[in-house]
């Protein structure tokens, strides 16, 4: 295989580009989250709104640690976890989803948990 | 080499295209669904040399998207990876059930994606290799892929199936090695095509002798199949050798009738690890196999490997 070194500049750059607009998603994913968090909360259709946090958390654990995030992708990746094993009651999901967006709003505000 | 990437999320397909480019590979292609997949493969002027694809999806999910194009002819055969949260993993059991040849852990690893990529060059330029002109079809003798046969994955897939499993999963599976212990003489005479019937022929009498759907089969070539089964659910050794004793006995004489030798098989024993097994996970099946043909095959931790004759097929 003819592989090009992964520390060529052009790499680098498209690298670069990939994790800014990673991170200029960030607030969309938040406030995803956020809106899900409510929804579970407040209305009665539980298993649409589990669905739809699971999927987002499953995204999140695939390419957060990718992109050097590695707390983001973790926490994520426990929550999908637990929602896979139907491990997580209410309230528990509840303060996860509060501490994954914690931690993304961190990463926003430069106070970088996971650099 | 071609490769087709299956995620739903663009940033991961951006971030995998971006890595295999990196490993020199900057033919590919992204469909963002298991629809929009088999679109792109029934539309692709040359085939697709390895597909990527993401387990869990909306709609069409990976392990079902993989079954459709392992056996989707326009797929070429090419080798199918799965790329799987540790969530998801579990979901992977059945993707190698499904013709998956291997899987890759999300977040990617790039020594990882390296290695899985390796391993598909190698395979594409095999088969280049058999596709040219001046060369045979491949030798039944290696490793051939059985994939009519239902639950019958290649070798490959089956070692990484293995693999993934680990040192502890691994202790849940037992493995039974069969052994045709008469190839040279069943293959003789016959051409390519006569020598693939005989092995799928075994294949199928073996897969169709077990009571429950739950095991994975495959041919490690030499004449020597290796069957994976839970031990969880118990295996009823004695009614499969029954059964696969009363099957093998219409096999030869269907043979005996068209004048052809029947295939002699040898069963091992089940072979199993133990929690303080300190072989290699993919040493179960090396076990099984030397069990069915009668070496001793003891490998640390791995318990009974002895074979025995099938009395319908010693006649």
């Amino acid at each position: 295989m003819t592989s090009s070194p992964t520390t060529s500049p052009e790499y680098q750059r498209r690298l670069q580009q990939l994790r800014q607009r990673f991170l200029d998603g960030l607030p969309a994913r938040i406030l995803l989250l956020d809106q899900l968090s409510i929804e579970l909360r407040t209305v009665g259709n539980d298993a649409a709104a589990l669905a739809a946090i699971k999927n987002e958390c499953h995204k999140l654990a695939g390419v957060a640690a990718s992109f050097g995030f590695p707390k983001i992708g973790r926490r994520a990746a426990e929550i999908d976890e637990a929602l896979c094993d139907g491990e997580l009651e209410r309230g528990e999901l509840e303060r996860s989803l509060e501490d994954l967006m914690n931690l993304m709003e961190d990463q926003l505000d430069g106070k970088r948990h996971d650099e | 080499m071609k490769v087709l990437v299956v995620d739903d999320d663009p940033t991961f397909t951006e971030l995998m295209t971006l890595e295999l480019s990196a490993l020199g590979l900057d033919d590919v292609d992204v469909a963002f669904s298991g629809p929009a997949a088999l679109d792109r493969i029934a539309s692709a002027e040359t085939p697709y040399d390895c597909f990527l694809l993401d387990v869990e999806m909306p709609g069409m999910n990976g392990v079902e998207l993989c079954e459709r194009i392992t056996t989707n002819p326009a797929a070429g055969g090419a080798p199918v990876i799965m790329v799987s949260a540790s969530s998801a993993l579990d979901h992977v059991d059945g993707a190698f059930a499904k013709g998956a040849t291997d899987y890759l852990n999300k977040p990617l690893q790039r020594r990882e994606l390296q290695g899985r990529m390796r391993m598909v060059q190698a395979l594409a330029a095999q088969k280049q290799n058999r596709n040219a002109p001046s060369n045979s079809a491949p030798d039944p003798l290696d490793p051939v892929s059985l994939a009519e046969i239902p639950n019958c994955i290649d070798y490959l897939a089956m070692q990484n199936y293995v693999l993934k499993l680990g040192s502890l999963r691994i202790n849940s599976f037992i493995a039974v090695g069969i052994h045709i212990a008469n190839l040279p003489e069943v293959f003789q005479g016959k051409d390519h095509s006569g020598q693939m019937d005989t092995l799928q022929d075994v294949a199928e009498t073996i897969t169709e002798s077990f009571s429950t759907a739950e095991h994975l089969m495959s041919y490690a070539g030499e004449g020597d199949y290796v069957v994976l089964l839970p031990r969880a659910k118990g295996f009823d050794a004695e009614s499969f050798e029954d059964q696969l004793d009363q099957k093998l006995q219409e096999l030869a004489e269907w043979y005996r009738s068209a004048g052809e030798v029947p295939p002699m098989v040898q069963v091992g024993r089940p072979v199993f690890r133990n929690l303080f097994s300190l072989s290699a996970p993919d040493e179960l099946l090396d076990a099984a196999i030397a069990g069915a043909k009668g070496k001793s095959g003891r490998t640390g931790g791995i318990g009974n490997p002895n074979s025995y004759v099938l009395k319908s097929t010693t006649a």
